[in-house]
C-alpha cells in the first residue's frame, strides 16, 4: 500500500469516527433540549402564565354570564351562554336548564350572578382551572323580596382554536 | 481526485453540518431556557404558596376543646404580620370560648386558588368548609345541607394574603369574601 493511499484510508477512519461522535453528541443534544421542553411545558401547577393571565380575567366575567338568565328572554341568554362552552359542556346546561326552565319563564325569575373574586389553580396552554367567588341574586315576579346565594366555584376553561371556552362547572 | 478522496471530503462535510447542527440545537436552548425557567419558578411558587395556605386554613379551622394550646400554635407556627399579632391577641380568648362551649370542629379545604403573585407576597383565595360539634348544635338534626346530625356546617370563602418569611411562605392577612 502506497504512503498516500495509508494515509488517505488513517483519514477515512477519523472521518468516520468523528461522524459517530458528533451524529452521538447531537443526539444527545436533541434528547435534552425536548426533555427539558417536555418538563417544562407539561409538568407543573402553571406551565403558561399567559394562559394563567387570560384564565384570571376570563373565569370570573364567563361563570357569572354563564349563570345569569331571565325568565323574561330565557331562550335567548341560554342560547348566548352556550356560545361560551364546549359542546359537552353544552349538553350538561341544556340538561340542566330544562328542568326549570317552565318555572323560570312562567315567574319570569330573575338570576343574576357577579364575580366577586377570581382565582387560578392550575394553567397550562390550553386549559384553565381558576377558583371563582360568586354572589347569585335570585328575583321573581310577584315574589317579595330577593334571595342572595353566596357560591364557590370551580371552572375549567379550555382553549379551542384561539377561543377560551367553559369546559366544567363546579359549584359547591 | 480520487473515489476514498471524495468520500474524505463528504465525511468532513458532514462532521462539520452535524456539528453546526448540534451548535445549532443548543444555542435555540440556551435562548428559550430562561423563559422555561421562569415559568418553572412561578409553578414551584404557585405549589409553595398553595401548599401553605392550605396548610394554614386547615389548622385555623380545627378545633378541639381538649387540646387547644397545639392547635394554636400549628396557627402561629404558619402566621407572620399583622394576622400573626391579631391571632396571638385572641389566643387566650378563643381557648377560653373552646373549652367553654366543648367545641370541636374540623375543616376540609376545598379548592385554592391565587389571585396575584408576586416575589414575596400572593393573594390567595380559599373555598373551605368545616363541620362544628358543640354545646350548641347537640340539638341540630341532619339536613340536606348538613347531613351531620348534632353538628353545624360552615362554607368559607377566604381572602389571604400570603407573605415569604425566611421561614417560607406564611399567613398575613386573613379576610372573608362575603
Amino acid at each position: 500500500m502506497s504512503r498516500a493511499r495509508r494515509a488517505g484510508l488513517g483519514l477515512l477512519v477519523t472521518l468516520l469516527v468523528l461522524v459517530v461522535l458528533a451524529g452521538a453528541g447531537l443526539a444527545v443534544a436533541l434528547v435534552q433540549v425536548h426533555g427539558a421542553d417536555t418538563r417544562a411545558t407539561e409538568n407543573g401547577t402553571i406551565t403558561s402564565p399567559s394562559a394563567r393571565a387570560a384564565g384570571l380575567r376570563r373565569a370570573g366575567p364567563m361563570t357569572a354570564r354563564a349563570l345569569s338568565y331571565d325568565g323574561r328572554h330565557f331562550d335567548a341568554d341560554v342560547a348566548a351562554s352556550k356560545n361560551l362552552m364546549t359542546a359537552a359542556m353544552q349538553q350538561q346546561y341544556d340538561t340542566s336548564l330544562a328542568k326549570v326552565r317552565d318555572r323560570v319563564v312562567r315567574n319570569g325569575v330573575v338570576h343574576r350572578a357577579r364575580a366577586v373574586a377570581s382565582s387560578v389553580i392550575s394553567a397550562n396552554h390550553d386549559q384553565v382551572r381558576a377558583l371563582v367567588f360568586l354572589d347569585q341574586v335570585t328575583a321573581a315576579r310577584g315574589a317579595p323580596g330577593r334571595q342572595l346565594d353566596t357560591d364557590r366555584v370551580v371552572v375549567t376553561l379550555v382553549r379551542r382554536n384561539g377561543t377560551w371556552l367553559i369546559a366544567t362547572l363546579d359549584a359547591f | 481526485m480520487t473515489s476514498w478522496a471524495r468520500l474524505n471530503v463528504f465525511l468532513a462535510v458532514l462532521v462539520v453540518g452535524l456539528l453546526a447542527a448540534t451548535v445549532t440545537v443548543l444555542v435555540n436552548d440556551s435562548r428559550t431556557t430562561p423563559a422555561a425557567s421562569a415559568t418553572q419558578r412561578v409553578s414551584a411558587r404557585y405549589d409553595a404558596v398553595t401548599r401553605a395556605a392550605r396548610v394554614e386554613i386547615t389548622a385555623f379551622l380545627h378545633v378541639d376543646h381538649r387540646r387547644m394550646r397545639p392547635l394554636t400554635a400549628a396557627v402561629l407556627e404558619g402566621a407572620t404580620g399583622s394576622f400573626r399579632s391579631q391571632y396571638a391577641a385572641n389566643r387566650t380568648k378563643l381557648v377560653a370560648a373552646a373549652r367553654r362551649s366543648r367545641a370541636r370542629a374540623t375543616g376540609t379545604v376545598r379548592a385554592v386558588g391565587i389571585g396575584e403573585l408576586a416575589a414575596d407576597r400572593a393573594v390567595v383565595y380559599v373555598a373551605a368548609d368545616s363541620v362544628l360539634r358543640s354545646k350548641g348544635t347537640r340539638r341540630q338534626p341532619a339536613s340536606r345541607d348538613c347531613p351531620h346530625p348534632g353538628a353545624g356546617c360552615r362554607s368559607y370563602r377566604f381572602k389571604l394574603t400570603m407573605q415569604r418569611t425566611p421561614g417560607g411562605w406564611k399567613l398575613a392577612e386573613l379576610g372573608f369574601v362575603s
